[in-house]
């Protein structure tokens, strides 16, 4: 009966993927807000916005240049 | 009130890749001076219907709305008085706008719906008294059937799901009643959907079930200001009365179908219907075989002043004051069952902590059903906030924060939850106060994910 030596490169990926899982595990998802429509000139607001249906991107009117002036943006959501 | 210039208005079309939106002048929103579509990732502007006679608005019903195909626009322009207008145009701008009704001087009012696929239309053009009002189907090539001429007004419409039919409710003007039908896109003969109303009695409203198979009104159909909720099959005709009893002076006050793997299965309504003024929740099955308490143990001073079924349909989130005048959220099933209180316990706690002076403002249930995501003024009292509580490991009990600390008289205004279930975005002053900016939540990895994963 004959064994087969593994190389030492494979030894050091297993335990990198091992390593990587572990941190997986350990770094859990969280939620996280992100500022997404840009800064607005001063009085500048967000009014009506609305998500696509891929939901890639949303979609929102604004007046960030001028004041009541509105423009429509679209930003990956 | 506020004069805005530029873009007064948007819509989105259904695959997701188009915004359509109007421009203007002035105070009124609905005064376009130019429809235009733009690609949603970005590129160049289309103007769709060149410049607009002044005077003429968006009216009607929706009023705007894009083909379920995305490739064609359907709008009403109207002047106000008795010119209004449906017409349609590629959205890639290749042909100019069309007419699809009449543009004589005798239509008070057009409404409109889309059919469910393809880019066909059925509208609604309501005429002076005598006149005749109808209700019109466009096929996808633009060539109209009338379906139904009636004397009098055509109420809340609807197309089935499947396509087949047309839900209406007419009043005619020299009825008392408001009567449902059902109409076919052969043309042929309308069908009566609701039993015989009592004298004076009304359909108020209707909803359709996904499969196409139900309807379900809401009616003083037996007694007169007494209002319920009945079903009728499509297929059958087959009519079912889903309130069993009724307290003296209760009625149903909103209702919505239950669809499980895209079957209904049954309603779930709020009515006070075991105690007058007392609002409660009940779910019965389709066809009325089964009854069902979704709210028990609420006292009498306690209100559902709202609820949301499941898009799975396995389960009802509500608001209810269990303690009087104190509002926050619940799950039950659809079935019954003492009602679990939701997010009432901060994420990495173990009791509740739910403010004497705490509210929910307003709800939506993630469309996998898995988390219900909530304003409300839980950690100061005069500040709305946004969180989410949901069925992810640790329980609906539990609820995390989703924005950061606000700045001072900050508040949440609005959120949406994106269709993949994935995040939302939100509408808060956060930053500054009285400065309205957008927020994107997802879930997304911490910053120590090993780089060997980040893309």
């Amino acid at each position: 009966m004959t064994t087969r030596q593994r190389s030492p490169k494979y030894f050091w990926l297993t335990v990198l993927v091992s390593a990587s899982l572990l941190l997986i595990a350990a770094a859990a998802p969280i939620l996280m807000a992100l500022k997404i429509s840009p800064p607005p000139v001063l009085e500048g607001d967000v009014y009506d916005y609305d998500i696509n249906s891929t939901s890639q991107y949303t979609v929102f009117m604004s007046d960030p240049l001028i004041d009541h002036v509105m423009e429509l943006y679209s930003v990956p959501t | 009130m506020t004069e805005w210039v530029g873009v007064l208005g948007f819509i989105l079309s259904p695959d997701g890749t188009t915004a359509v939106y109007w421009t203007g002048f002035g105070e009124d929103e609905d005064r376009p001076e130019a429809i235009y579509a733009v690609p949603v990732a970005g590129g160049s502007a289309i103007n769709l219907t060149g410049d607009i006679d002044a005077g003429l608005y968006l009216e009607g019903e929706p009023g705007i709305a894009i083909s379920a195909d995305s490739q064609w626009l359907f709008y009403v322009l109207g002047d106000g008085a008795e010119e209004h207008v449906l017409y349609r145009v590629p959205l890639d701008g290749s042909s100019e706008p069309s007419a699809k009704s009449p543009t004589d001087q005798d239509c008070r009012e057009v409404k409109f719906a889309p059919m469910p696929s393809g880019h066909g239309v059925v509208y609604a053009r309501t005429k002076p008294v005598l006149a005749g009002s109808e209700l019109v189907y466009v096929d996808p090539s633009g060539v109209p059937l009338t379906l139904v001429t009636i004397s009098g007004v055509f109420g809340e419409g609807a197309i089935s799901p499947d396509g087949q039919w047309v839900l209406y409710i007419e009043d005619l003007y020299f009825s008392g009643s408001d009567d449902l039908f059902a109409v076919s896109l052969d043309g042929e003969a309308p069908i009566p959907l609701n039993d015989s109303l009592v004298i004076n009695g009304n359909v108020v409203n209707f909803q359709v079930s996904d499969d196409s198979q139900f309807v379900v009104y809401k009616a003083d159909q037996d007694v007169d200001e007494r209002f319920e909720i009945y079903s009728v099959n499509l297929t059958t005709l087959a009519r079912h009365d889903l309130i069993d009893s009724m307290v003296a002076g209760g009625d149903v006050l909103d209702y919505q179908l239950v669809n499980y793997l895209s079957y209904a299965i049954g309603v779930v309504y709020r009515a006070d219907q075991l105690v007058d003024e007392k609002i409660d929740l009940g779910s019965v099955t389709i066809n009325g075989s089964a009854a069902y308490h979704l709210s028990p143990g609420m006292p009498d001073t306690g209100d559902v002043t709202e609820f949301e079924v499941m898009p799975n349909g396995t389960g009802v989130i509500l608001t209810a004051d269990y303690m009087d005048e104190l509002f926050n959220l619940w799950l039950t099933t659809t079935t019954g069952g003492e009602p679990k209180p939701v997010g009432t316990i901060k994420e990495g706690s173990s009791v509740a902590d739910w403010p004497l002076t705490a509210d929910v403002v307003d709800f939506k249930i993630g469309p996998n059903s898995s988390y219900v995501i909530f304003m409300a003024n839980l950690d100061e009292q005069y500040v709305t906030e946004i969180y989410m509580a949901g069925n992810i490991g640790s329980g609906w009990f539990y609820r995390q924060k989703i924005n950061p600390p606000m700045a001072y008289e900050g508040d949440v205004d609005s959120f949406l939850i994106t269709p993949n279930s994935q995040g939302l975005v939100y509408r808060a002053d956060q930053d500054t106060d009285g400065v309205w900016e957008l927020y994107s939540a997802f879930y997304r990895y911490p910053q120590y994910m090993p780089i060997l994963f980040r893309r």
